[in-house]
Parts: C-alpha cells; sequence; structure tokens
C-alpha cells in the first residue's frame, strides 16, 4: 500500500508548569501510524490519552520530540493538511457568510471574490452537499457547521483530512447523518482520512482500520483491520461481524497494560 | 410601551416646573424649562449655538478618530507580541490609571491653547481605552481559527488582516463605545478649563460664570442630547457591524 501519512516512533511530552518546573508529562511515547492513501484510520482510545496531540502533530502545528513524521513524502509543515477540530464555533469564522467561509482557502491563494465563489457553489455541487450558503455560521444546525468545516477544509485540497472527535457534540441523530454524510463525501473524493474519536461504534463504523491506543502516555495498544464492505449504513451496526468486532476491540481496550 | 418611555422625561419636567416655580430655589441656581426653552431658541437664531455644537463635533470627531486609529494600532502590536506586551504592561496600566484631567497641563504645555490641545487630551483617552481593548481581544483570538489559517498557509499579513483583526472587531467597538463618551467628557471639560473662542463646554462655563443660568441649562440639555443620541447611533452601527457578537 502506498502510504500517505507515516509517523515513526513519535514521542511527545509537555511540561505543564510555566516555569518548566514539575516534571513533563509525556503523551505519547514511541507511536507508530501508518495510513495509505484515500484510506480511513480510525483512532480510539481513552479520553485525554493524547490522541489529539497525535493529530497536531501530523497537522505540523507542533514538533514531535522524537520520531519522524511525513505526510505525502512531505514534513507535515509543507504538508496540505486540512483540519477539523470538535468545536466548530470555534474555527468557523462567524463573520463571513457561509460561502465565504467555505472559500477562506481559495481567498488565501489570491483568487478574486467571484470566481472563488462560483468554485465554491461548484465544488460542493460535486460533493452533492447542500448548505444555505448566504447565510452566517451561527444561523445553521450543529452539524450543518461542522459540514461547513469539512467543506472548507476539502476546498483547500488537502493531502489528508484530519478530524478531531468532529462530531461528539452534536446530539445522537445529527451525529449519525453526519457519519453518513461523511462517508458519502469520503466516496466522491477518496481523501485520506485521520479520525480521532472516543466513540467505538463510530470509530468501527467509519474506519478502514481501527489504532488502539493505550492510556496516557498513548502507545498503540492494537491495529484492527475493519473487514465491513463499503458503502456503508447504519445498519451494518446491526451485523455480527460489526458486534464480535467491537467486542473484541473493548475486550483489548478495558485489558490494562500494552500488548 | 412606547410612551411609558416618555413617562421618565416628563416626571422630571413637571417635578422641574414645580421646584423652580415654588420659590424655594433662587432663579440664579435653578430656572423653569420654559426659560430653558427660550434661551435654547434665541441662542438658535443668533446661530451662536451651533457654532458651539460644531466645534465640540469637530475637536471630538478629530480626537477620536486619531485616538481609535492609533489604539487599534498599537494595540495590535502588543497583542500580537509577547514580549512587546510584557514589556509595555506596567506603563499602560499606570498611564490608565492617571485622570486625563490631571494631564490637562502638560497637553497645554504641548500642545498650546488651541484645538490641538483639546483634541490630544480627547486624543489620548480614546487611545488608551481603544488600545487596551484591542490588546484584548488580539490575545484571545480563538486558537482553533489561528490554527486553521495555519494549516492553510496563511501568511502572517492574512493571518492579520482575515483571522485576527475580525475576530478581536466585538472587543475592539466595545472599546469605542466607551471611548465615546470619554471623549465627549474630555472635549466638554478641556474647553472649559483651556479656554477656547466656542464649544458647548465654553458655553456652560461662561454663561455659569455671568448666571446666565437658562443658557448655561440650555447648553448642559444639549450636551446630554449630544451624548445620548451619539450613543444611540453608535450602538444601531454596533449591531450590523459585529452582528455575529455574543453568538
Amino acid at each position: 500500500m502506498q502510504w500517505m501519512v507515516k509517523a515513526d516512533g513519535i514521542s511527545k511530552s509537555y511540561v505543564q508548569d510555566a516555569d518548566g518546573r514539575a516534571a513533563p508529562v509525556q503523551v505519547l511515547l514511541s507511536v507508530d501510524i501508518s495510513v495509505g492513501t484515500g484510506e480511513i484510520v480510525t483512532v480510539f482510545g481513552p479520553n485525554a490519552c493524547g490522541k489529539s496531540t497525535l493529530l497536531r502533530l501530523i497537522a505540523g502545528l507542533e514538533p514531535p520530540d522524537e520520531g519522524n513524521i511525513l505526510v505525502g513524502g512531505k514534513g507535515p509543515e509543507q504538508a496540505k493538511v486540512g483540519f477539523i477540530f470538535q468545536n466548530f464555533g470555534d474555527s468557523l469564522f462567524p463573520w463571513r457568510r457561509v460561502i465565504d467561509n467555505i472559500a477562506f482557502p481559495l481567498e488565501l491563494a489570491g483568487i478574486p471574490l467571484p470566481q472563488r465563489r462560483k468554485a465554491t457553489q461548484e465544488f460542493l455541487d460535486t460533493l452533492n452537499v447542500r448548505l444555505p450558503l448566504w447565510a452566517y455560521p451561527y444561523q445553521l444546525s450543529s452539524g450543518q457547521q461542522q459540514l461547513v468545516a469539512i467543506a472548507r477544509a476539502l476546498v483547500f485540497q488537502p493531502d489528508v483530512l484530519l478530524l478531531d472527535e468532529p462530531f461528539s457534540s452534536l446530539d445522537f441523530r445529527a451525529r449519525l447523518e453526519m457519519q453518513a454524510r461523511l462517508l458519502d463525501i469520503w466516496n466522491q473524493t477518496r481523501k485520506t482520512i485521520v479520525f480521532v474519536s472516543h466513540d467505538l461504534d463510530e470509530a468501527i463504523f467509519l474506519g478502514d482500520r481501527l489504532v488502539l491506543l493505550s492510556e496516557r502516555p498513548a502507545r498503540v495498544k492494537e491495529v484492527f483491520d475493519i473487514t465491513i464492505d463499503r458503502p456503508r449504513l447504519h445498519k451494518v451496526r446491526d451485523t455480527e461481524t460489526f458486534s464480535a468486532l467491537r467486542t473484541h476491540i473493548m475486550q483489548r481496550f478495558l485489558e490494562s497494560g500494552t500488548s | 410601551m412606547k410612551t411609558r418611555v416618555l413617562l421618565g422625561p416628563l416626571l422630571l419636567l413637571v417635578i422641574w416646573s414645580i421646584v423652580a416655580t415654588s420659590g424655594w430655589i433662587s432663579p440664579l441656581f435653578l430656572v423653569p424649562p420654559w426659560d430653558v426653552a427660550m434661551a435654547l431658541l434665541r441662542l438658535g437664531k443668533t446661530g451662536a449655538i451651533f457654532l458651539d455644537v460644531g466645534s465640540t463635533l469637530y475637536r471630538l470627531g478629530v480626537g477620536l478618530t486619531t485616538g481609535i486609529v492609533l489604539g487599534i494600532a498599537i494595540g495590535i502590536a502588543v497583542g500580537y507580541s509577547q514580549r512587546l506586551y510584557s514589556s509595555l504592561e506596567v506603563l499602560i496600566d499606570f498611564f490608565r490609571s492617571v485622570p486625563v484631567a490631571a494631564l490637562i497641563p502638560l497637553f497645554l504645555l504641548f500642545f498650546g491653547i488651541g484645538d490641538r490641545a483639546k483634541m490630544a487630551t480627547a486624543g489620548w483617552a480614546t487611545c488608551l481605552i481603544v488600545l487596551v481593548n484591542t490588546t484584548y481581544g488580539v490575545r484571545n483570538c480563538r486558537i482553533a481559527r489561528l490554527m486553521i489559517a495555519r494549516t492553510m498557509k496563511a501568511n502572517w499579513f492574512q493571518t492579520l488582516l482575515k483571522v485576527v483583526l475580525p475576530d478581536s472587531m466585538p472587543q475592539i467597538v466595545a472599546g469605542v463605545r466607551t471611548a465615546l463618551s470619554i471623549a465627549l467628557i474630555v472635549v466638554v471639560a478641556t474647553e472649559m478649563l483651556m479656554g477656547t473662542k466656542a464649544g458647548l463646554g465654553k458655553r456652560i462655563f461662561d454663561s455659569s460664570m455671568t448666571y446666565s443660568i437658562g443658557d448655561m441649562y440650555a447648553a448642559i440639555l444639549l450636551t446630554g442630547a449630544l451624548g445620548y443620541c451619539m450613543n444611540k447611533l453608535f450602538v444601531m452601527c454596533e449591531r450590523r457591524l459585529v452582528h455575529w457578537s455574543g453568538r
């Protein structure tokens, strides 16, 4: 398989005390993770184990203490990364209309207003995404707002899409809808996706592979292949394969220590 | 609903009329409302009051504009650079604590007794308020938005213009709203203390000195109305300008 994201032996620790006197907290310990081109890898682990840190390192927002990360053969700083935060309210631009939020990367690239609005509309058509383009983000439902954030990241034509628990603040129905929408979008674009989740069902439903992280300091406990046919609908959650996989991963999740 | 809004002012007028005509208070201190209205009409007929309002507005406008521009510019720089912030924090807090009135002699010294001194004083007061608010706004820019700009390879100028500045806008605008009333206070006070040919402060001061009490109340009322309208107008603009604020 051709790797889009390749991280080898990455470690990261943080100094919690501003004066640097307290001992640094080890967040990631020698984590290996590889994501094939066009693959969806979900990262699942205990709360606050370092899942978000892992994403930030892959995005090049922070450097790792040790180890090496390549995104599309480049260093993460050079690579094009689309990042989706859990809190869409903080990551969207409320002073811009929806269409101008999505067109933001095109604006940075210097494309004039009429062209970039047209390009954005055409792009959304190819994704089959309908949004109230002339509204402001705060006028949209939570699910729609997150969809705006995803569309904005995709317009950027990123090498990889990184999603940090993007649906965890949505209500149950909206979460199911958005999971299906994401798979639709993936089906159209075949983007490489790294999806961090603290919801095991979600991680199984979306992923081609699932990376199970341990308690902090996070190591890779195990990587599971999810061999459920695509396109997936929510009813695959009721199948024997799905529940067997869930039981198996749950057992490994509850075991203490690493392999 | 609408009529109830008028109840308070109406009540004040009634009490004022009763007190002023009862003989409890000497007409040297308080005249009835209709005398004030007459004074206002007379001042309007000669055009003197328009010159006063115009002069005050002119000083206010120039002082405010200069103060806002400087305040935003310095505020961005201080908010952006941690180093600049740590080195200027004490200084800014100090000057913010010095009452502007205490600096009037200083401004007289530097700018003379003309309009420039009055504008500079108002500008100073405005600048400090806007500066502090801008700094606060810039420093509290949502980290997620900054990170989005960074992952999308925005350069620092694009980040400033398209993310940091609009993100701090509600804070900056709130600062300007506060500065508006403070600057009016400052301009009127300097007109009283520094002396000038025309201006609402000058009118209030002179008429009180010469016991033209009707004129004095007319000018005070007008100054109040000016401040009230400015604030109302600004709040209306604010709602459109930073429509996302608080959502």
